[in-house]
């Protein structure tokens, strides 16, 4: 039985603004799940409809098996937890996490063991007499977690939880939070906009686009077999896309013409031939070579545009007939090319989609 | 004789500076925010400042554009010492973090504003709003934009000004990351086009690095470095250069001596190591390597120099990198695979891991010992 289910959930503001429309969504027990999606996508509104602060315009909530619409946000048994960190400023860290316990009334002596058992769960037992100001925000948000698991919630909605923490210390914080959720056999729903955040975190990833579920799956299935233009463009950044036209399929492979040139893409489903499509390109998926050489097989030409070095790889912006693809190389297997140079890109994997009925830029736009 | 003044004469007036920064202090009180600043930023040069939070970068902003004056130094534009020239006579746009718009103006007032003050006509504002593609939007409000477009904006603001000295203040910071990498592409391109000489703010290594013709390192009001970005990342200038611009792996050891240009130094986790070095005067020393230059191999690799077996404590896939985490007799390494040859290794498993010699980095031990000589606040 899912710890959280979200049924047909349709919320609109002002009578317009369409929050949610018709989502569902399970996250199971002892599950993290990261929803990810630009701003606008919905995602805080599906935190908030889950927590009760705000009521669904229609569809279910059920958070146990239990179907909570008209179940207070005290009584469903969650602990909710912001970016902007709201610990109590005039208590120290233990005051402040033993306080759930306390005003659940179950007495001093209770409250004390769970809030150290908790304390030392999460490392923050030597910071104990600390006040918030004199911690970092990484800490800080540590205790917000704590503050929560120990006033009983067996399920954390996180809305940005290190969006205000400084970066490096978020990559550290993140694994906690995961091991934390795992070691204490909690359940996370999980809300970023961070793809590495999700992808490095979660067991299950829910993608959202102006109020609606995208795509659900695990980070690498999300990453190596998006649905939409859109998720490929989201999830990995910056894939670059080319317009073009089936010419011929063959088993399980795609000939799609460019305009100029042809490339062959592997595809599970089928395409009628002259049908309009768009090809969808990571920039780790091509390899680059000089032109002089041989051609490659199945690959096509291209300018070299743009060269930026970014430390750990180069990054290559080619000019082709079909349109600019990007190219990103590790560093120590970095081809010899420069700005003008003529060269050969192959595909080494390239998702294909049918063409977006409202049209490319929109169908890849985040904002 | 007059070769020589030819080429003087060449020199000033073509390869003149656009801006000098001159030996700049500036304190608040106590806090010494710049100390002994000094740089050039060349004609059409897309210059980075990267540091963290604290590091004096927008108190070097300020000071630049006029609206700080500094305790002591000069600040040099055009050849023209400005250091006590008010800000609007210096002929610089300045765009602060955060943007600044009007909130009760709308996009067309905002922009007119700057160059109303400085008696510029209509047309620069509308031709600003049609560079950054919002011209239709010019009766929206602030608030009725999102992020990317408030940014675009608050650019045309700076931009129709008509200066040719653009500051920005944290231009991207407040953008999603995708619309961050997208917009300082875009960003880069425009200033190439209309040939202005760019100071760009940031703490983003990623972002500096993708644009900045040159960059240069700031912290706690002291340069650390300046150079190119490829310079500045393969040879960082000290370790916090290093562990600020990647996750570098820090290696403690003593010197033993140098033979053919590998350096042979003794640690305490990990026993003798070898790295390429020049000749140099320390011998309690830090080994740095950065994550992408660690080699990890489910088979031993054909060397015997550096190889150590070590157990993967972390697996992290964040797409185009796979990210591991090893231990190594005690020593935890973080090392960068890209995802497509990332061995096929999980939690617990055991492999080799190889420190290639010729990409460790040598630095003396710092005095300060090596935490606080790495701290970013």
């Amino acid at each position: 039985m899912p710890d959280i289910e979200v049924r047909n959930v349709t919320k609109i503001y002002e009578e317009r603004i369409v929050a949610l429309y018709k989502v569902s969504v399970k996250v199971f027990d002892g599950e993290y799940v990261c929803i990810i999606g630009p701003s606008g996508s919905g995602k805080s509104s599906l935190i908030k409809v889950i927590s009760g602060i705000i009521e669904p315009d229609e569809g279910e909530v059920y958070i146990g098996g239990r179907l909570v619409n008209n179940v207070p946000i005290s009584e469903r048994g969650l602990g909710l937890v912001m970016q902007d960190i709201l610990l109590f400023p005039h208590m120290n860290v233990w005051d402040n996490v033993s306080y759930g316990p306390l005003v659940r009334g179950l007495g001093y002596d209770r409250a004390e063991f769970i809030g150290n058992e908790v304390l030392r769960s999460m490392s923050l037992h030597l910071r104990r007499s600390a006040m918030p100001h004199e911690l970092s925000r990484g800490t800080q948000q540590k205790v917000a977690i704590a503050r929560a698991v120990a006033a009983g919630a067996r399920i954390l909605l996180l809305d940005e939880p290190l969006g205000s923490v400084d970066p490096r210390a978020a990559k550290t914080l993140r694994f906690e939070l995961r091991h934390l959720v795992k070691d204490l056999k909690l359940t996370a729903l999980h809300i970023t906009h961070n793809q590495e955040e999700a992808l490095s975190i979660a067991d299950r990833i829910i993608v959202m686009r102006k109020g609606r579920v995208e795509q659900v799956g695990t980070p690498f299935e999300i990453y190596a077999r998006p649905k939409t233009p859109f998720i490929a463009k989201f999830i990995g950044g910056e894939a670059s896309f080319l317009e073009g036209l089936v010419e011929e399929t063959m088993d399980g492979r795609v000939k799609v013409n460019l305009g100029e040139e042809h490339v062959l893409v592997e595809s599970s489903i089928g395409f009628r031939i002259g049908e309009k499509v768009v090809l969808g390109i990571r920039p780790e998926h091509v390899s680059i070579v000089r032109a002089g050489g041989s051609r490659p097989d199945n690959s096509i030409s291209g300018i070299v545009k743009e060269v930026n070095f970014l430390g750990s790889y180069y990054r290559y912006m080619v000019e082709t007939g079909g349109g600019n693809v990007l190219v990103k190389v590790p560093r120590l297997s970095a081809p010899s090319v420069s700005i003008g140079s003529r060269v050969f890109l192959t595909l080494d994997r390239a998702y294909i989609f049918k063409y977006p009925r409202e049209g490319l830029d929109k169908a890849i736009a985040y904002e | 004789m007059l070769c020589n003044i030819f080429i003087f004469l060449f020199c000033i007036w073509f390869l003149m500076p656009e801006l000098v920064v001159d030996s700049v202090s500036k304190s608040y009180g106590s806090i010494r925010a710049l100390r002994n600043v000094s740089f050039r930023v060349g004609d059409g040069e897309y210059f980075c400042i990267l540091g963290p939070t604290g590091a004096g970068k927008t108190t070097l902003l300020k000071v630049i554009s006029g609206l700080i004056r500094p305790d002591k130094g000069r600040v040099i534009i055009d050849g023209v010492d400005v250091t006590d020239f008010p800000p609007e006579v210096r002929n610089v746009s300045y765009m602060p973090q955060g943007y600044a718009l009007f909130p009760h103006m709308t996009v067309w007032d905002n922009v007119a504003y700057g160059a109303g003050m400085k008696g510029l006509p209509e047309e620069k504002v509308a031709d600003a709003l049609k560079l950054v593609g919002l011209y239709h939007r010019r009766d929206s409000y602030p608030h009725e934009l999102s992020g990317g477009q408030q940014q675009r904006i608050a650019l045309a603001r700076a931009l129709a000004a008509g200066s040719k000295l653009l500051l920005l203040d944290e231009p991207l910071s407040a953008l999603d990351i995708l619309l961050n990498i997208e917009l300082r592409y875009e960003l880069k391109n425009l200033c190439r086009e209309l040939d202005l000489t760019v100071l760009h703010v940031t703490h983003n290594v990623e972002e500096a690095m993708s644009i900045a013709d040159r960059m240069m390192v700031l912290r706690k009001g002291v340069v650390q470095q300046i150079g190119s970005p490829r310079e500045v990342y393969m040879n960082p200038a000290n370790l916090f250069v290093a562990n600020f611009l990647s996750e570098v792996n820090f290696i403690e050891g003593i010197l033993r001596g140098i033979r053919l240009g590998l350096g042979v130094i003794e640690t305490d986790k990990l026993g003798v190591i070898h790295v390429y070095t020049r000749p140099v005067r320390f011998w309690h020393v830090v080994v740095a390597y950065r994550p992408e230059d660690i080699v990890l191999s489910v088979d031993p690799p054909p060397t015997d120099l550096n190889v150590f077996r070590g157990r993967v404590v972390e697996r992290e896939f964040i797409g185009i990198v796979t990210r591991f985490l090893v231990d190594v007799n005690g020593v935890e390494m973080h090392v960068n695979v890209w995802t497509s040859v990332a061995p096929d290794v999980k939690v617990d498993d055991y492999v080799y891991v190889h420190l290639p010699p010729r990409y460790g980095l040598i630095y003396p031990y710092p005095r300060e010992g090596l935490m606080k000589a790495i701290a970013v606040e």
